[in-house]
């Protein structure tokens, strides 16, 4: 079985080259030289250099399902799962795209490049911290960060346009005066709406790897600086193709879409009604709806502590980080009860001044 | 009675002149008139109006007359003793009171208001003392479906163009009326008549329907000057709440606080108001009675009221602790007093502890808070802390937990997308309401005995005089 494997090499050196994301560019460790992603495609033309083909054979069964790629670098042969299209060798530490994965429908509609470097990870970490009283003191000091990756996740983005009549239930009331009475009408009506509406550019992750709510957690990415994809990006990263397929993932965004639809229509359509409801009549074509595959990038580590791992993810576009923390059962009583005492001694002050005095 | 009232119309009709030719000769306003002028005015045979009214009202002229009856009955209300009972107390009260009282019964309005029929009787019958033709009339009718009463003003007692100090404004009206009222409604008419002229009298002497026995009258208030008298009591008991040893020791304590702030410390007891509500009464009470310290009559007076609603009214006046014109302080001074009191059984116990509370708050400008209000204010303040404490837990413990499945998804909703196609409203049903609430058509004043005074501080009546007056329904 043949695997197809590119890298890009320094044109001066020939050690490896990495994305930058600060600037967009491919960097060379080694000798410090920075090309332009054109600059590179150009020396490589000149070179004629062939990106090989390497033959795999499979080791043993336990390994069918996985891949072998021989590094272009060293030589090294290098295993990998089904879904991943980019990776670091881990014994010359060159960057690996396997161009062979990323054809057909598994190209990418685009890519939103790092714009996050690792250097700014521990800051945009500690600023995460910041202001978490429940945490436990010493998980600065006794915590260990693990390996902190890049990573391009695949995500579908759809583009959704809702329409169909939604009926909800409404009343309104009316009053007036008959002789000497004061007479109060309560009238019900069913409210029908017909309506549209788009949503543009909806990410849903399409990795099975990835913990959804976590993936969504990242939001907000602006697709403002969604780039054609260029494998040049993967460079120095790993990355993942989608192994949910986008008709899989439709029902996650129609929930979306739909709750967002009901809640727009109601609150705009229903004015001058009150105690609306919504009525099981409804029916909403959920059905014109696209769906793009595109790749975002995302750090992942995880932080252990006192025996326990913690999953962090943070956003690659905008350094937005999420994930869950540990509480210190000791700080949560100590804080209940320290704003209980601060609570009831502004209270009391209050009541001495204003009523006691 | 009604038999003999159209003994004396037939009599006049027989003997004398006509009904007419009597107005065209009556005399200018102010000036005597016949003595048996009322008998003169006949109604016209078939006439839809009360015997006494004129034939025609163009060119009417006032008269005073004298020797009009002031109790006409023709609804026969009262005995012939209860009559002459009547007319012996509208004899004193008028007398005392300087303004004409009348009182007419009918068992007809004649289609007019009660309104009407008091003002016009009043008018066309030679009523009222002086040019002004100052008096009050009562009129009680008695036709089926439309009992009620309606007192009627004139001259210096109306409100809204009188000029003496008694005139009958919409509280003494209601005074007036509620005290009325229970005998009205009970068919105790002549008892309920006397005590109203007794009221009358005292109003028209006092100014105020139930003055107390220390109260000047019109005319001493008018040539009062303020004076201290050292030997008032500063415990005035006239409800009787305390023994004789009570009283002494709490005169005792009163003059102490006195002497040693230099302010009149005084406690008075009384069944009722009088009417006059509990701050007036004890500001009468306080500067009739010559209390006050100093050229500002510094001094504090604590009224304990049993009767009518009853409570407390605490009067000060001039250099006195700020604490003692707060409201606030002050409730909660007298609560705390009355609860001593409750707590004792004794109204003198809890006089005590006002005396205790009311040297605090002239030593130290401000009134304890009782044990209670500590205990409450603290429980309350444990309760806000136990939530002030929970929400800032939450708060942190939702902050550590960045993870979140998203719910919808608004952020992404195209700008101006959002379009109504089609809409329409179907009807399902109405649920009504019916709450009955008559609109006030009339100006009505509340009532202490039952039923609601309408009042009028001043209108026109038919004769072009200015009356004022009030009525209810029984």
């Amino acid at each position: 079985m043949t695997n197809n494997v590119s890298g890009r090499k320094c044109p001066n050196c020939g050690s490896a080259l990495h994305y930058d994301p600060e600037n967009g560019n491919l960097r060379c460790d080694f000798c410090d030289s920075v090309f332009t992603i054109e600059q590179v495609d150009a020396a490589d033309r000149d070179q004629a250099q062939q990106v090989g083909s390497m033959n795999f054979t499979a080791g043993n069964e336990a390994l069918q399902n996985l891949k072998a790629y021989v590094c272009q670098s060293c030589g090294a042969e290098v295993v990998c799962d089904p879904q991943t299209v980019s990776l670091v060798c881990p014994y010359c530490g060159s960057n690996i795209v396997l161009s062979d994965k990323i054809g057909g429908e598994l190209t990418p509609d685009g890519i939103i490049p790092f714009a996050i470097t690792p250097k700014a990870l521990p800051a945009a970490v500690r600023s995460f911290y910041k202001g978490k009283k429940l945490l436990p003191r010493n998980f600065f000091s006794d915590s260990s960060i693990g390996t902190v990756q890049g990573v391009y996740v695949p995500f579908w983005l759809y583009d959704s346009n809702p329409a169909g009549e939604i009926v909800f239930n409404g009343s309104c009331d009316r009053t007036y005066r008959d002789g000497d009475y004061v007479v109060t009408e309560h009238q019900n009506y069913e409210l029908h709406r017909s309506i549209k509406m788009s949503f543009r550019d909806i990410p849903t992750d399409a990795s099975e790897r990835m913990e959804d709510a976590l993936m969504d957690s990242l939001e907000p990415f602006d697709f403002k600086a969604l780039k054609a994809f260029n494998t040049d990006y993967l460079a120095g990263y790993v990355a993942d193709r989608w192994d949910k397929n986008a008709k899989e993932m439709k029902a996650r965004t129609d929930r979306r879409v739909l709750n967002s639809t009901l809640t727009i229509a109601m609150s705009r359509a229903t004015a001058g009604f009150s105690d609306v409801t919504l009525s099981d009549r409804s029916q909403l074509d959920m059905s014109n709806s696209t769906a793009r595959f595109v790749l975002l990038p995302v750090y992942v580590f995880d932080v252990k502590w006192n025996g326990e791992k913690y999953s962090f993810a943070v956003n690659g576009q905008t350094g937005k980080v999420v994930g869950t923390l540990p509480e210190d059962a000791a700080l949560k009583r100590k804080y209940f009860w320290k704003w209980a005492a601060i609570g009831a001694a502004v209270i009391m002050a209050a009541n001495w001044l204003l009523f006691l005095q | 009675m009604r038999k003999k009232l159209w003994m004396i119309l037939l009599l006049a009709a027989a003997l004398l002149i006509p009904a007419g030719r009597a107005k065209a000769d009556a005399p200018l306003l102010g000036s005597p008139a016949p003595a048996s002028d009322i008998s003169l005015i006949s109604p016209a045979p078939g006439s839809d109006k009360p015997a006494w009214y004129p034939e025609s009202t163009a060119g009417f002229q006032f008269f005073n007359d004298a020797d009009a009856p002031r109790v006409v009955d023709t609804a026969d209300l009262f005995t012939d003793e209860e009559e002459a009972a009547i007319l012996k107390a509208i004899g004193e009260q008028s007398a005392r009171g300087n303004a004409d009282i009348v009182v007419v019964t009918d068992d007809n309005a004649y289609g007019m208001s009660h309104q009407e029929y008091a003002d016009d009787f009043y008018d066309y019958n030679g009523y009222g003392f002086g040019p002004g033709r100052d008096g009050i009339v009562l009129f009680i009718c008695m036709e089926p479906g439309n009992r009620g009463w309606w007192t009627s003003v004139a001259g210096r007692l109306v409100p809204s163009t009188g000029d003496g100090p008694v005139r009958y404004t919409e509280a003494i009206a209601n005074q007036l009326d509620d005290a009325l009222y229970g005998y009205m409604v009970s068919g105790r008419y002549a008892e309920g008549v006397t005590d109203w002229i007794g009221n009358v009298g005292t109003w028209l002497t006092y100014g105020v329907p139930f003055a107390p026995i220390w109260y000047p009258t019109v005319e001493e208030q008018a040539g009062w000057v303020r004076e201290k008298n050292a030997d008032a009591p500063r415990i005035s008991d006239t409800a009787g709440w305390f023994s004789k040893s009570e009283a002494k020791s709490l005169e005792e304590k009163a003059a102490a606080l006195s002497e040693r702030y230099g302010v009149d410390v005084v406690i008075h007891t009384a069944r009722s108001d009088c009417g006059m509500g509990k701050n007036a009464y004890a500001k009468a009470f306080y500067q009739y009675g010559g209390y006050g310290l100093f050229s500002d009559y510094s001094g504090v007076l604590l009224v304990m009221l049993s009767g009518g609603t009853g409570g407390y009214a605490l009067y000060t006046e001039g250099d006195v602790p700020s604490v003692l014109k707060d409201e606030g302080s002050v409730a909660r001074l007298l609560e705390m007093s009355e609860n001593d009191a409750y707590k004792a059984d004794s109204a003198a116990a809890g006089c005590e502890t006002y005396l205790k509370l009311l040297d605090k708050a002239l030593k130290s400008n401000k009134v304890p808070h009782s044990t209670g209000s500590w205990i409450m204010s603290g429980v309350f303040a444990a309760l806000a802390g136990l939530l002030s404490g929970g929400v800032s837990r939450g708060s942190a413990a939702a902050s550590m937990k960045t993870v979140r499945t998203a719910f919808d998804s608004n952020d992404y909703l195209v700008d101006g997308s959002f379009q109504v196609v089609n809409s329409y409203d179907r009807f399902i049903d109405v649920t009504t309401t019916r709450v009955y609430s008559p609109p006030q058509q009339n100006k009505s004043s509340g009532s202490g005995s039952g039923g609601s005074s309408t009042y009028s501080g001043g209108h026109v009546s038919s004769s072009g005089t200015s009356h004022a007056g009030s009525g209810r329904k029984f």
